[in-house]
């Protein structure tokens, strides 16, 4: 609500501005609107801040006990290692050769690089080709 | 309207109306199609292939959705409170899954849980359960639950967290000021408003179990002869469909398993609509 008036207030303020006459008077008073949009944003974002931050009751209110906070991040924590593992894994293994997905440590790259490997198979003149 | 009506009529009502017309004659190498009538309905009824399968699929949803359904709920109460710390971060992290595709995130898995290599064998090997097989016939099960509350838990709990944040504030205010222990805010006051957005989500995880498919397809691949070919109604519609051609047949199964479907979701409608969540 509040914020909505000091819009309309600011762009009364900035029309009155542009009716002043005189190039170097416009000149500022565009510098000075382009400010103050600028502060308005920062403000209003700020105040959603705020109002985000109120409309969660906090925590201390519920009278938990010691720990219950430092527990609950750690189930979510391993919930997120569960969530997280499948996605590490592929990108890790999308980077080896298909021999090392299933000889090497699934969890850590392994050389060489599948990009590598192509071109070492083609620069290479010696030796049987892989396939 | 006249477009999507052209749409709806085009993608929706002509292949339904086709399954129909197919599930209805029956093509036979001498004698060509041939109009059968109700036979192939009669006989997706009466083959126990597509019955283990449906009955497969219910004991699949009755583990599946209370355990994914118990963790959404538990996180979205925990991250609507601000009980956790990082609160934003972790439900950015839970829904991530659901925007890897089905079959990525089943290969991904199945990579994870191969017999020989996947890392998941070893890390059981490490923990004493040595020779463990995650596509035996009695892992095969589990593994899919796994693989389905992985990709779905997230979607869930935004659901559920999205209607915890319409719970007014006042009442969990006069919970607190009469010395409500937080388990019972939870249990007394969140959960029965939130119950509309449970139930819903019952509904369409029901349907979606009913339609499982791409987790043990892809299973298949990876181990063969741990899914069988009628391991859910719709592997048992695809396999006759395309395995066996006999796409009447097939046609007739996908008709009764659309039916099946229909009526649940009339049943949850009439439900919801008797609570008075709608009218």
């Amino acid at each position: 609500m509040t914020e909505l008036k000091g819009r309309g207030a600011d762009s009364a303020a900035s029309q009155r501005a542009a009716a002043l006459p005189g190039p170097t008077s416009d000149e500022g008073a565009r510098r000075e609107g382009r400010a103050a949009k600028a502060a308005r944003r920062r403000a209003a974002r700020k105040l959603q801040r705020l109002e985000e931050q109120e409309s969660i009751i906090p925590v201390e209110l519920y009278g938990l006990r010691r720990g219950t906070v430092t527990l609950v991040t750690a189930l979510a924590f391993v919930f997120a290692i569960f969530t997280l593992v499948p996605i590490a894994w592929i990108v890790i293994n999308s980077t080896k050769t298909q021999a090392n997905i299933f000889e090497t440590f699934g969890f850590w790259f392994a050389r060489p690089f599948s990009g590598s490997t192509a071109r070492v198979r083609r620069g290479s003149s010696s030796g049987s080709p892989c396939r | 309207m006249v477009p999507f009506l052209v749409g709806f009529l085009l993608f929706m009502i002509v292949p339904l109306g086709y399954a129909i017309y197919t599930s209805l004659y029956t093509t036979r190498i001498i004698g060509g199609t041939v109009f059968t009538g109700v036979s192939n309905y009669t006989q997706t009824l009466q083959s126990s292939q597509f019955w283990s399968g449906v009955v497969r699929v219910i004991i699949y949803a009755c583990i599946q959705i209370p355990v994914m359904l118990v963790i959404a709920f538990f996180f979205a109460c925990v991250f609507d409170l601000g009980v956790a710390k990082f609160g934003r971060t972790f439900r950015t992290i839970f829904f991530i899954p659901f925007a890897v595709p089905a079959v990525v995130g089943a290969v991904m898995w199945s990579f994870l849980l191969e017999p020989q290599f996947g890392p998941m064998v070893h890390l059981a090997n490490a923990f004493g359960f040595s020779g463990t097989n995650f596509f035996s016939p009695s892992l095969i099960l589990p593994s899919i639950i796994v693989i389905v509350i992985w990709e779905w838990t997230g979607y869930n709990m935004v659901i559920l967290y999205t209607a915890l944040k319409s719970v007014p504030r006042d009442v969990v205010e006069a919970a607190i000021l009469d010395d409500t222990p937080l388990w019972r805010i939870i249990v007394r006051i969140k959960l029965p408003l939130v119950r509309p957005a449970i139930v819903m989500l019952i509904f369409l995880n029901t349907i979606g179990a009913l339609q499982l498919f791409t987790e043990p397809l892809i299973l298949s691949y990876f181990e063969t002869g741990s899914v069988s070919v009628n391991y859910t109604p719709t592997l048992y519609i695809f396999n006759t469909a395309i395995a066996a051609d006999q796409t009447n047949l097939a046609a007739a199964g996908a008709v009764i398993l659309g039916l099946v479907i229909v009526v649940i979701s009339t049943a949850s409608l009439l439900f919801r609509r008797r609570r008075g969540e709608f009218s």
